[in-house]
């Protein structure tokens, strides 16, 4: 067989000579030669050739010459035979190397002949790497040549795709191109080796996930290119025959499936691209099955898919990264100058592995430069990313920098704002610590209220600096308010803060704030300037006080002549008699005198002379100094002392005010007082709105009271009347006097009526006054008789108008009645004389036939009675025939006027006020309105279930009030203090103390509302009582009944004043 | 809820108080109408609250919430006082009463006084 084969080669060779076959040739100076195009090829489809058979084939026909530089047969199930023939012109046996540069291929034969026998080489990833001739990462076959032809066949079968870059080389081109290559190769690999773990360190230190994908991809990538490149065979897992291959599907799947997730980040496609990204998504999944499904399927088909797959991804980051570009991403210019690198790379991978395009140096180096410029750009890109980052951060850091400025400006602003409007306010804040001490920042408004800068200073004393007493207080209570954790007792301490100052000349209202500022405890204070409203106050009870003034002296001049002639009587005379009164020492004298100064100033007081109060109390001050030195002074020093005082001048000023509001024309003529209407009336409306209603109910009756006039007065101009119309009748008539009381009345209620009587004096003198010879010749005196008298009974006031005339004729009254129709002949029958004389009162009715210009007209004596209807008065006719007629006439009296001292008419109200205003405190107890007061007898005391009283007294007056109310009102009141169920056991002690609580109560408040000093009431305790009997050693000068519906029950409520102000007025 | 001790000479205003300590929930344990009974009444009961008044015959609340609370440093006692005077309420709280209420005594104010001094329990 050896044999047969050497024959045919020898013919083959003959005949190769012959027909010029492509021949390798070598000479001593060859050292690489590439044999791709010089080979030629036979494909065993069925597999089922031996190298026997091979030789048998003629390779003019049977084999086909390569024409590919780097053969390249992409994936077959073939089993391929190349035939090469080398031709030795060095002229002696010469070794070779022959080189399959493709690490992959899994079975390799190479079959040489020699002396006409051939010896067989096997190698590929089927044998373990240490079992090779020449350890090389490629397939390397030492091959020795002898001079001239040497045919050689080469058995190829592999799964990989059929790649065979085929080399000749000379031993030491060979090793030269090793030396040249290597390092090349390592320096690649720890590149690749550096960016892998310097991502990792930066994932370390930076926490960004970005720095371990891509880590993982360059880790990925380099395993596959190691593999690739044979090195994992030779150094990491000879023996590995399987995983030789698989691992290259392995680690493309690795390094995809990595690299989309690096760029899925790097380029925030969540955000910016989400299409991208979900597909993105999806591929990873398949990358990431094909990881696995790759290894237990066949190498090509895992190969093939994977290739598309990185296909796939390449494209798909690159697509990403253009779109980036588009849309101008800053950091997407690197990645996409990185991916179109590595785009580059795979796809000549790609094109080389599907041998599309044959092996050469960018097939062979392509994908190296590739990823190597990928990498390269990337980590630019991380870096540019980092330094746009940092960019981003400085900009942050700047913008921040800048809102920082922005906002410190705005809280400066605001701050300055806040500062503003704390200034402008017009309220002072200031606060302090548990020292005091008044801090930095206060409001403007404060130095304008304490005139000085107050930062450091003391708080108590700058707001009491001339009372050590108030500020001692003040510290007290600050200090105990600091020092209070308790909530409860510091907000009982805080009620007891001032809520006024009186501070350079400012009233100012304050207002406490506890505050918490940086941990400490802190007091604000808001200080308002309230002097306006103040003054304005001030300036209203000025005012008031003028004008209770003027009420009260006015309304009580009589009382108040009588003061002030005693107190004239007193400074000008009396008082050095007292000086002098040898009945009791010096001392004593002083002090008696001391005394009459007060009850003067007391009595003034009353009559709110404020400047003779004020006189008053300057000499009491200086009495009472020289009282305290009486040792050392004589009798001459207290007369000058008095002297000196111009006592009786101490009521000038408020005379003045007086006049000045009255008018000049005002004042005392001797005890009178003379005054224009009109200045009432303008008191009148001035007292209408300044004073509040209560007071108003009390002071208008007195003015009004003073323009009141006597019914003598009222009546006085008929006197001339009577006269003068006496003349006109050519009758004598007088009219000489008014008699009667001088009852005051208000004018404007009965002059309508007043005016009437114009009438009845007409009809006296027209119709009852004889003509003065009738008058003699009855023996009546020549001059007719007019009088009036005036009486008081009751309320009413009785007016008598009474002539000496004829009296009325009943007889003639009738027959005129009956002539004019108003009543027949017969229904004057049944009238009697008076009713007859009472129809001179109708309207239609005149006494007298003709009707003269003066009386008569049938209107006269029924405008009397109109007039009268009006008063709800009435008349009554006497007449005696020719003695004469009295037409009496019966008027309500419509205001009492006896005097009731304004004191205790403030009193009363207050007392209402207050009784008002504790009964509104009880949420099911509604107050009607509250009556006035009304004027009774001490017999009309009319008392109810259970009655207290209670003793009043002020150093001027006393009077007991008594408080009366059913049974089933107090059980209401005491809801106010213990529950139904305990009153319904009708305890009575239980409704005797309510009751007598309340009055407790509601007097004790009358203080409260009163607020004038000199009112101030001391109180007794309550009594209950049971009758009135009490009253019996008592004199009792008024008595005044409320009556105080509250609901459907009611109050009575009685002053029984016992002892009355020290000037009993009209009384 | 809280043993309360009243202190008042009114007959009517210890009735009053003892209606709202009790609707609110506590118990009246005892009264006293002056000062010395309402220190024997303390030590007695030794109750979670006192309402002391301040004016009252033979010793007043002032001198009475001084003798308990030196006794009983623990001591609630509130001041009823019908007059606004300062400087006595002063006094009261510096001498260890929790707080004051004014006359006329208002139900709402006693409840939120004495729920407060007993939710600082």
């Amino acid at each position: 067989m050896k044999h047969n084969i050497s024959i045919l080669f020898i013919m083959l060779i003959l005949s190769s000579i012959c027909s010029a076959y492509t021949l390798i040739d070598i000479d001593p100076d060859t050292g690489r030669i590439p044999m791709g195009d010089k080979i030629y090829i036979l494909e065993d489809r069925e597999r089922v050739f031996i190298i026997d058979d091979i030789v048998q084939k003629d390779i003019e026909t049977d084999f086909y010459l390569s024409d590919q530089p780097s053969l390249s047969l992409g994936f077959t199930g073939s089993t391929y035979w190349f035939a090469f023939i080398i031709n030795n012109n060095t002229g002696k046996e010469t070794e070779f190397l022959l080189e399959i540069a493709y690490p992959l291929l899994n079975y390799l034969a190479l079959y040489s002949f020699s002396d006409g026998s051939y010896s067989a080489k096997e190698t590929g990833t089927l044998f373990p790497f240490y079992e090779r001739e020449f350890e090389h990462r490629n397939f390397v076959f030492p091959i020795v040549l002898k001079p001239g032809i040497n045919n050689f066949y080469l058995k190829c079968r592999t799964e990989s795709s059929m790649d065979l870059p085929i080399y000749l080389w000379s031993y030491d081109a060979f090793q030269a191109n090793e030396r040249a290559e290597n390092p090349i190769w390592w320096l690649y690999f720890g590149l690749l080796l550096t960016m892998i773990v310097y991502n990792i360190l930066i994932f370390i230190s930076i926490k960004d996930a970005k720095y371990l994908y891509y880590s993982l991809f360059i880790f990925g990538s380099s395993f596959f290119q190691f593999s690739l490149s044979g090195l994992s065979f030779q150094y990491l897992w000879p023996d590995q025959l399987y995983w030789v291959t698989h691992n290259i599907p392995f680690f493309i799947c690795f390094a995809i499936f990595w690299g989309t997730m690096f760029s899925k980040f790097y380029l925030d496609t969540k955000v910016i691209l989400p299409y991208w990204d979900r597909i993105a998504n999806y591929l990873m999944i398949a990358y990431l099955s094909w990881l696995f499904v790759g290894l237990v399927l066949p190498y090509r088909i895992s190969i093939s898919i994977a290739a598309i797959f990185s296909f796939i991804f390449v494209s798909s980051v690159f697509y990403a990264g253009f779109i980036y570009l588009i849309k101008k991403v800053k950091h997407a210019r690197f990645f996409i100058l990185a991916w179109i690198a590595f785009f580059l790379g795979v796809l000549l991978v790609v094109l080389k592995t599907f041998g599309i395009m044959p092996g050469g140096f960018l097939s062979k180096w392509g994908f190296q430069v590739g990823i190597t410029i990928n990498v390269l750009f990337l980590s630019l890109g991380l870096a540019d990313k980092v330094n746009f980052l940092n960019k981003e951060l400085d900009d942050l850091n700047k913008n921040l920098e800048e809102k920082v400025n922005i906002r410190t400006m705005e809280i400066k602003n605001y701050a300055n704002t806040l500062k503003n409007i704390m200034d402008n306010t017009g309220e002072g804040f200031l606060t302090f610590y548990d020292d005091l001490i008044i801090n930095k920042n206060y409001s403007l408004e404060c130095e304008s209220i304490f005139k000085t800068n107050i930062e450091d200073k003391y708080f108590p004393e700058l707001l009491y600096p001339f009372s050590e007493q108030e500020a001692q207080f003040l510290d007290r209570l600050l200090k105990k308010i600091f020092h209070t954790k308790e909530e409860i007792k510091k907000d009982a301490l805080l009620s007891l803060l001032p809520s006024e100052a009186f501070i350079n000349n400012m009233y100012i209202n304050l207002k406490f704030k506890a505050i918490e500022h940086k941990g400490r405890q802190m007091i604000m204070v808001i200080l308002v300037d309230a002097t306006e409203k103040h003054n304005l106050e001030i300036q209203m009870e000025t005012e008031r006080n003028t004008l209770r003034m003027i009420v009260k002296i006015l309304s009580d001049h009589d009382a108040f002549f009588d003061i002030y002639n005693d107190y004239k009587d007193f400074v000008s005379e009396l008082i050095y008699e007292f000086v002098d009164d040898p009945k009791r020492t010096f001392h004593e004298n002083m002090i008696n005198i001391y005394r009459i100064i007060h009850t003067f100033k007391g009595s003034f007081s009353q009559y709110n002379m404020q400047g003779a109060v004020d006189e008053l109390h300057g000499f009491e001050t200086k009495l009472s100094e020289f009282c305290q030195d009486i040792e050392n002074k004589t009798k001459e020093d207290a007369i000058a002392l008095i002297r000196d005082e111009d006592l009786l001048n101490s009521l000038q000023k408020d005379f003045e005010i007086i006049n000045n509001i009255l008018g000049r024309n005002f004042f005392f003529k001797e005890n009178m007082i003379n005054i224009e209407k009109n200045k009432l009336k303008e008191i009148e409306s001035k007292v209408s709105s300044i004073f509040p209603p209560e007071e108003i109910k009390i002071m208008l009756p007195e003015i009004k009271k003073l323009r009141y006039k006597t019914l003598k007065n009222l009546l006085k101009p008929y006197q001339e009347y009577v006269l003068m119309s006496g003349e006109k009748f050519e009758k004598h008539v007088k009219f000489e006097s008014i008699t009667g009381s001088d009852v005051l009345v208000d004018p404007d209620n009965y002059s309508g009526f007043i005016k009437s009587l114009v009438h009845v004096f007409r009809n006296s003198i027209d119709h009852g006054i004889e003509y003065p010879e009738e008058r003699r010749s009855l023996g009546k005196d020549e001059s007719g008789n007019i009088s009036c008298h005036i009486s008081q009974k009751n309320n009413t006031l009785i007016i008598s108008v009474k002539d000496d005339g004829r009296g009325i004729n009943a007889q003639e009254i009738a027959e005129k009645i009956i002539k004019r129709g108003l009543l027949s002949p017969e229904d004057i029958n049944y009238l009697s004389d008076e009713e007859i004389i009472d129809y001179i009162f109708t309207d239609e009715f005149s006494s007298k036939e003709d009707i003269s210009d003066f009386s008569g007209r049938g209107i006269g004596l029924g405008a009397v009675r109109g007039e009268l209807c009006k008063l709800n008065g009435r008349y009554e006719i006497k007449s005696i025939s020719g003695k004469g007629t009295e037409f009496l006439f019966y008027l309500p009296f419509i205001e009492h006027s006896d005097f009731i001292n304004i004191k205790i008419k403030k009193v009363m109200y207050s007392f209402l006020k207050s009784l008002r205003s504790n009964m509104k405190d009880i949420a099911d107890i509604i107050t009607s309105d509250i009556s006035s007061p009304s004027l009774i007898e001490k017999d009309m005391i009319d008392l109810k279930d259970i009655t207290a009283s209670i003793n009043v007294k002020n150093t001027t007056f006393e009077f007991t009030i008594i408080f009366s109310m059913d049974n089933s009102f107090i059980k209401k009141l005491s809801k106010k203090y213990i529950t139904e169920d305990e009153i319904m056991n009708d305890d009575d002690i239980i409704l005797k103390e309510v009751l007598k609580e309340e009055l407790n109560i509601i007097t004790g408040n009358t203080n409260g509302i009163l607020k004038d000093a000199n009112c101030i009431l001391s109180i007794a305790p309550p009594e209950i009582i049971s009758d009135l009997s009490f009253l019996n050693e008592t004199i009792i000068y008024d008595c005044w009944a409320f009556n105080i519906n509250v609901n459907d029950s009611n109050i009575s409520v009685y002053f029984i004043i016992n002892k009355p102000v020290n000037s009993p007025g009209d009384k | 809820m809280a043993n309360v001790l009243i202190v008042d000479d009114s007959l009517i205003m210890r009735r009053s108080l003892g209606q709202i300590i009790k609707r609110a929930g506590h118990t009246v344990i005892s009264e006293a109408s002056n000062g010395i009974e309402a220190i024997e009444e303390y030590a007695k009961h030794n109750p979670d609250l006192v309402t002391m008044d301040i004016s009252m015959p033979c010793m007043d609340g002032l001198e009475s919430l001084k003798s308990i609370m030196s006794e009983h440093p623990q001591a609630n006692i509130i001041i009823i006082s019908a007059y606004s005077q300062k400087d006595m309420v002063l006094d009261a709280i510096e001498n260890g009463a929790k707080s004051y209420i004014l006359k006329p005594v208002s139900e709402r104010k006693v409840n939120e006084i004495v729920r407060k001094i007993l939710d600082t329990q």
